[in-house]
């Protein structure tokens, strides 16, 4: 009897959650915030205030999905500073989920089954934004008539996306094993004999393809990484590991693929330094943008438009190290002023709508040097 | 069509004949609705494999068999995937298996207490393991290979992880655990009987071992071989970590760059064409199985008369037998715990030294607060506790199908069971996503709900539950079944009054177990998780991308909020004791 008891309350208790189960979807875990004005934005442009109507009509809610959502502070900060900044009140819900590439397919499988896209932004890195914007799963924004101040090379093809972050590629090294002479300042530095099978790359070929289609052209760059592989190559590690670097098991990693998450070890004291190459001057740069489905596109543009601004640069360095190297308040034009321009390097500034126009090519030669760095033929 | 309809309902009325009419063709039923999805997501997943690569595309080619198979690189990946596998199912077998045989079937003191101690292995995230074995044993930065170096007269570093069976070691005894679980349960149905006999005519023990309790358990041993086979065949963590570290590539690192690239559009089929070596892999290792288990009746060793299970003395040889749990965990556990609480303690990532221990300070343990990490929690033990559920349930059911029903479709029902194995879960993830989009009408309201998370863990366990509950089924004799039969009893009666109890132990551990699984389970999760459905896993990983020495906090956190959990553990081993006792 006893033992039919306990299974009856098991039973119900199943039951229970079975039916609260389905409910815990978008809809009921967080309801649509109604948005209080703070201030009424009366100094804007006539644009500008008829988003901001937009943004307080969808509740000033911004749903996000990122891989990369729970830096603590970060989304209440960007709330803050969004509320003080457009006289509204924000709310913004952003969860953990797929990488970059993975989401921007469901965003594109969500576009054509009909439905409403699950996160308000994405943001990815210019070959994914040309990839979506050719898909036809982004919003067409004219950025400048809510900022004319926006620089040109920020804004993505046909207004779909808009840059917020300068990524510099650069070979990241061990401070404790290389020093002096032998940090590098080319290529060619990486396959000294005393760096054999301690030198690290991505299975990406990152920056590898952009320096091919847009500097110094695929014949250099695939004997480049041919010498690679036969002399200094030990492995590949993925973009975000670069702790390995700091460990020592490897000495150099060839290339990064942004340097935000370096920045932030080297200063937590890890023995790490990066040094960008006179033949790989490559910075391309991160994006947001809008799908096409987006529920609330009128405070998600605003938030886009926040990152550009002073406070939103601020607050992207605070917590990502990561910010525009065209404006004069980022830190990341410090990092490109002592990095780059104080070398006599002339940085190779790859943007998408570059990116647009070369993507077949650019497609081609990095799955062969994807192919040469895994040990395989051209 | 009169044909198909008679053959269709000769085929339900050989299902509902016998004894139990109604009760049988509920459990053919409750097994079968799983395997209705299994089949749907296998449609998605090979139709993904003729799609085109690219967004928006249309139409059917076989260009992503091509690329993979036309490619002779991938044959030497393919080699080192098979040598990396079998080095894993080596050690997992070897720590595994014993421990398992110390527990159930000797009088180990304490042995109680080895069952919460293996669950604890399945918590810590395998690539922190890896991460742990590279500081102590690369040849150039491990710390055991530069300790040999400086006090011994060795000159090179006698240790190497970043070999092939380097990985297979890692990778086994982290799998060691899941085989104590899938053989523990086979152990202890065991009748002693013929081992006891044995001793009488004055066998060694272990001429006992190998003349008798091994071959008894056989079709359990290689059940569990062929699925951490296949385990070992899709791994990805250790092969990532130490393998691509060192430009030695396994099949699921090769396709890795093709479904998660850094840009473009993920190439979702060619990780399905890939399957189609784990498919047919794992189709032969089960046919292989199969016909093992026609032969069922030589290992039923459980029957109506005189069941007996009796532990064996082990005396003196207890200390040994101690002393081998504790390399396990030592090797499995205590050294990736450490490895993570270290992590957790450090702003980066970084191998122990003096200079390190200065750093220590607990600040990614002040950064995590309920408001961040509750609504993860909360959805993890949600699907914790209804995922192992089911699952065992239709598992159940599906095993009776395979082993007992004699169903002409019982070896196509075990391969369809078994698929889920073969195939990546982010492919099964894939396919859920398209099946819920595009093909199930608008309102079956399942995209993005928790629901669907469990349909797809509950369609993915069931190769797991299904190779545990098939080997138990097999040593219990079916004059059982018959003898209730006789008493009236329906095949549902039948399985709950007289199965359930001689599977108890088994049922207990893969319920746990599957708790457990799900616990860790990334690779759907992220694809299928929206608003309100994230789950811890998913929570840890995005913190992964960001800070690794934060996320390992985050970790260490969980697995000590786990305690219920692995008490629980340690409660079904006592009461396992008990039974054993009574």
């Amino acid at each position: 009897m006893n033992a039919r008891r306990k299974l009856f309350g098991l039973v119900i208790l199943l039951v229970a959650v079975l039916v609260v189960a389905p409910c815990r979807d978008g809809n009921t875990a967080s309801p649509p915030t109604s948005a209080t004005p703070v201030q009424p934005g009366s100094s804007w442009n006539p644009e500008m205030q008829k988003l901001l109507k937009a943004a307080t009509a969808e509740g000033g809610v911004i749903n996000g999905v990122s891989s990369t959502y729970d830096i603590p502070g970060f989304g209440k900060a960007v709330e803050q500073g969004m509320s003080e900044h457009f006289g509204m009140k924000f709310t913004l819900n952003v969860i953990a989920g797929p990488v970059q590439a993975q989401l921007g397919t469901r965003i594109l499988q969500e576009i054509a089954a009909g439905r409403q896209a699950s996160t308000d932004f994405w943001t990815a890195t210019d070959p994914d934004m040309v990839r979506l914007w050719n898909a036809g799963g982004l919003l067409k924004v004219d950025w400048k008539k809510y900022n004319p101040s926006i620089p040109d090379v920020a804004i993505g093809p046909d207004g779909t996306s808009l840059a917020y972050d300068t990524q510099i590629k650069s070979v990241l090294y061990n401070t404790n094993m290389v020093r002096g002479d032998d940090i590098p300042r080319a290529l060619a530095d990486t396959l000294k004999p005393k760096f054999a099978k301690q030198v690290a790359s991505t299975p990406y070929s990152t920056g590898f393809d952009l320096a091919a289609v847009f500097g110094v052209g695929e014949k250099y760059m695939k004997e480049y990484i041919e010498n690679l592989v036969a002399k200094s190559l030990a492995g590949l590690i993925r973009c975000g590991e670069y702790e390995r670097v700091a460990t020592g098991e490897f000495a150099m990693l060839a290339v990064t693929c942004s340097t935000g998450l370096v920045t932030q070890l080297m200063e937590a004291g890890a023995p790490i330094d990066f040094v960008v190459l006179k033949d790989l001057p490559v910075m391309n740069y991160s994006y947001q943008a809008i799908p096409k489905n987006a529920v609330h596109p009128a405070s998600a543009t605003l938030m886009m438009l926040f990152g550009q601004t002073q406070r939103g640069q601020e607050l992207h360095w605070k917590f990502e190290r990561q910010g525009l190297a065209e404006y004069d308040y980022s830190p990341v034009r410090k990092i490109v002023q002592e990095k780059v321009f104080n070398r006599g390097i002339k940085p190779l500034r790859i943007n998408a709508v570059m990116l647009s126009k070369m993507k077949d090519e650019l497609e081609r030669i990095k799955t062969a040097q994807q192919r040469l760095l895994r040990g395989e033929r051209y | 069509m009169q044909a198909v309809i008679t053959r269709v309902t000769g085929l339900w009325g050989t299902a509902a004949g016998g004894a139990g009419l109604g009760g049988r063709a509920l459990v053919i039923a409750i097994a079968a609705l799983p395997l209705i999805f299994v089949i749907a997501l296998l449609i998605v997943a090979v139709m993904t494999a003729f799609r085109p690569v690219g967004d928006n595309v249309t139409g059917f080619t076989l260009q992503n068999f091509q690329v993979l198979y036309g490619n002779s690189f991938v044959y030497k990946t393919l080699l080192n995937t098979f040598v990396f596998a079998l080095w894993s199912v080596a050690f997992a077998l070897f720590f595994g298996v014993p421990i398992a045989w110390l527990v159930e079937r000797t009088d180990l003191p304490g042995r109680g207490f080895v069952f919460p101690l293996m669950a604890i292995g399945v918590l810590i995230p395998t690539f922190f393991t890896a991460m742990g074995w590279m500081f102590l044993l690369h040849s150039r930065i491990g710390i055991i290979n530069q300790w040999i170096v400086k006090y011994t007269p060795l000159e090179q570093s006698p240790f190497n992880v970043a070999t092939l069976p380097g990985m297979g070691f890692v990778e086994g005894v982290a799998l060691s655990s899941l085989v104590f679980v899938m053989t523990a349960a086979s152990f202890r149905a065991m009748d002693p009987a013929l081992e006891e006999s044995a001793q009488i005519h004055g066998l060694t023990l272990f001429r006992r071992l190998r003349k008798i309790t091994f071959p008894l358990i056989w079709p359990a041993i290689l059940a569990v071989s062929i699925y951490v086979f296949t385990i070992g065949l899709a791994a990805f963590d250790v092969p990532a970590i130490i393998g691509m570290g060192n430009r030695i590539f396994t099949f699921s690192t090769l396709v890795y760059t093709q479904v998660n690239p850094l840009t473009g559009a993920p190439n979702y089929g060619l990780a399905s064409s890939s399957s189609a070596v784990m498919v047919l892999v794992a189709g032969g290792l089960a046919l292989w199985y199969l016909r093992i288990m026609r032969k069922a009746h030589r290992y039923a060793v459980v029957t109506g008369k005189g069941y007996r299970p009796e532990p064996i003395h082990l005396g003196k040889w207890a200390i040994f037998g101690w002393g081998f749990i504790i390399l396990k965990l030592l090797l499995s556990i205590v050294l990736p715990f450490l490895v993570l609480v270290w992590a957790s303690l450090l702003r980066f990532f970084q191998a122990p030294s003096m200079a390190a221990l200065s750093n220590v300070s607990l600040a990614n343990y002040q950064a995590i607060t309920l408001e961040r990490i509750g609504a993860p929690v909360l959805n993890t033990m949600i699907l914790m506790l209804i995922v192992p559920t089911v699952t065992v349930i239709v598992s159940l059911c599906i095993s009776w199908v395979v082993v007992r029903s004699k169903l002409r479709i019982a070896g196509t029902v075990d391969m369809l069971a078994f698929i889920p194995h073969a195939i990546p879960n982010l492919i099964f993830a894939v396919g859920a996503i398209i099946l819920v989009l595009f093909w199930l009408p608008n309102w079956v309201p399942l995209y993005g709900t928790l629901t669907l998370l469990i349909i797809v863990y509950v369609v993915t366990r069931i190769s797991f539950a299904t190779r545990v509950y098939n080997s138990s089924l097999v040593q219990i004799h079916p004059e059982l079944d018959e003898a209730g039969y006789v008493f009236g009893l329906r095949t549902g009666k039948v399985i709950w009054k007289l199965l359930r109890p001689l599977m108890m132990p088994a049922i207990l551990y893969t319920w746990l177990w599957m708790a457990l699984l799900t616990y860790r389970e990334f690779t759907m999760a992220a694809l299928l998780v929206s608003r309100g459905t994230v789950t811890l896993p998913v929570f840890i990983w995005s913190a992964w991308q960001g800070d690794s020495t934060r996320a390992a906090a985050i970790m260490v956190v969980t697995i000590l909020c786990m305690t219920p959990l692995i008490a629980l553990y340690f409660l079904v081993g006592r009461g396992r004791l008990q039974m054993t006792a009574r």
